[in-house]
């Protein structure tokens, strides 16, 4: 876990410098029994998308494990009255696991790092049970006060308390899909409009960006759907883009305007309502997002630029 | 086994099949079903009829908190894992959905009336998600005591615990704010633990913390009560 930006630590804490010094490598995979023998997901990224890199693992048919191996190669430079603990005392390195999607989170202990001049390595491994995973799952590593015995002046003095300025490791895991798409639907109204855009959140920091809460849906029966959701042509797909454009206006205006939230809070959700926003704004360089004009002209410009790069002109 | 990831019913389904029901005198309709879902349906039906007679709730103007206790116990006995119903199918609002207004609209009905918040609209308010989840998170060793840890609450504690969860729950420290809150009646004060317990939860884990996460709980109501006194029931 971070401390937040608006919070001021009263103690000391682990800084980038201090972390180098200590000389920390990671070494992450992930792992499941396919039924024959052990797969291998290689982690090249802090985000997996776990069936584009492996089609076979189900998360309904598999466990999944998750393996950390941790080596501290100078674990002392964290000890002592100049550093974050006395020599007398222990630090450990836990993770936080957490998804809204799924419903849970839960810390739990990784290991513990001795002070000592020789180098420390953990191997962590956690399994999550099959059936136990929807939407994304995040993981964080940080170091944590694990045991006290001295106290020290502007030290951590309780045990739990969290002495990692940065996380050690953020995994993101994507359970179903690829995590990039926009929630649509597709509905049959004879004589209807070709699309419809649906708001059900409550709170856009609480609600996952997902067609459960934010619905863009497609009319089957419209006599354009089939141009406008499978056309090629250039118009079919600028059709399509000023869809989407509308779309995001309406969200961003709905969420910043009306809804009045502060995308600059430090505690926006991963995959909310609210972090999808505050994307599209940083994406999309909207500065001025008081009106709903100024959000969506922007917004169409550089949606311009990206349809219209790499189009041939036979299109 | 039912495969429970195959149904994708999406909000837009929901709502066409939601206008489309209708309430007859002792029934509504159409319910149409697969086999599998027959016997969900058949289950959960007798669940509710024998809900019904030991509550006697023939004779009850409205139905309460009461009802919702004693059907979601009766819901979360059959939605088990011997059907294939995890913890995955239990985060899904598709299925939430798909069982509210597709197998067993006519017992949302009862509850609810014509509410289309409570049957697909709402994902934190859909009833039988609430009232499922509102079990697991409060779950104690078996049924009865379970039960008797939940009886005397009221369906603000379930609005409370369920709609709010946070990044998550843990499920350890609700289990144990559940079982400490029988002692008590009070609703700000279960208000109050669950604000100071998501705000701590993002600088704190009671995990690590030298008395786990009995002490972590027992330290919430301290500070909850701070001053206030004793409200034990």
């Amino acid at each position: 876990m971070v401390t937040k930006n608006s919070q001021i630590a009263l103690y000391k804490k682990i800084d980038r410098q201090l972390l180098e010094k200590t000389r920390i490598n990671l070494d992450p995979s992930l792992t499941y029994n396919n039924g024959i023998e052990t797969s291998v997901i290689e982690i090249d990224e802090d985000i997996i998308a776990i069936n584009e890199k492996d089609e076979q693992w189900a998360p309904d048919d598999h466990e999944l494990t998750v393996n950390l191996g941790i080596s501290i190669e100078e674990p002392y430079r964290l000890y002592g009255r100049n550093s974050v603990t006395s020599q007398q005392n222990e630090l450990g390195i836990a993770c936080h696991i957490y998804s809204k999607e799924s419903h849970f989170q839960k810390t739990v202990p990784v290991g513990i790092i001795n002070n000592t001049r020789d180098g420390k390595y953990i191997n962590f491994s956690y399994v999550f049970p099959k059936s136990s995973l929807r939407g994304n799952v995040y993981l964080e590593f940080y170091i944590y006060l694990a045991e006290i015995r001295e106290e020290i002046p502007f030290q951590a003095n309780k045990v739990g308390m969290i002495l990692t300025e940065e996380n050690l490791y953020d995994l993101e895991l994507i359970i179903d899909g690829d995590g990039s798409v926009f929630p649509m639907t597709e509905f049959e109204e004879k004589d209807g409009p070709l699309w419809k855009l649906e708001k059900h959140w409550v709170d856009a920091n609480d609600a996952i960006f997902d067609a459960s809460n934010v619905n863009l849906s497609l009319n089957t029966s419209h006599p354009l759907f089939e141009q406008v959701k499978k056309g090629k042509t250039r118009i079919s797909r600028a059709m399509m883009g000023d869809i989407m454009i509308q779309a995001m206006s309406q969200i961003i205006q709905q969420v910043i305007i009306v809804e009045n939230n502060d995308i600059e809070a430090d505690d926006t959700y991963p995959n909310s309502v609210l972090a999808a926003v505050k994307y599209w704004i940083e994406t999309f360089e909207i500065t001025d997002t008081s009106s709903i004009f100024s959000i969506s002209n922007t917004l169409r410009k550089h949606w311009e630029r990206k349809l219209m790069s790499g189009v041939s002109e036979d299109d | 086994m039912i495969n429970w990831d195959a149904i994708q019913y999406s909000v837009t389904n929901a709502e066409r099949d939601f206008d489309n029901l209708k309430v007859n005198t002792t029934s509504m309709e159409p319910i149409d079903l697969s086999e599998e879902f027959k016997n969900i349906r058949s289950l959960l039906i007798n669940s509710r009829n024998k809900v019904f007679e030991e509550g006697e709730f023939d004779y009850a103007n409205k139905l309460d908190y009461k009802f919702d206790l004693k059907f979601g116990l009766q819901l979360y006995k059959v939605l088990n894992e011997d059907i294939g119903f995890s913890l995955r199918t239990a985060s899904s609002n598709d299925v939430w959905r798909y069982l509210s207004v597709h197998v067993v609209p006519d017992i949302v009905h009862s509850r609810w009336g014509l509410n289309e918040d409570h049957f697909y609209k709402s994902p934190r308010r859909i009833w039988l998600k609430t009232i499922w989840w509102y079990i697991h998170l409060s779950w104690c060793n078996n049924e009865e005591q379970t039960y008797l840890l939940l009886e005397n609450n009221s369906t603000d504690t379930i609005l409370q615990l369920v709609e709010r969860p946070g990044i998550g729950y843990n499920i350890a420290i609700y289990r144990e704010i559940m079982k400490k809150y029988s002692k008590y009646t009070d609703r700000d004060l279960f208000r109050r633990i669950l604000k100071l317990n998501t705000a701590r939860l993002l600088v704190i884990s009671p995990e690590l913390m030298s008395g786990g996460v009995t002490l972590y709980v027992e330290e919430l109501y301290k500070d909850a009560l701070g001053g206030i006194g004793d409200n034990t029931k």
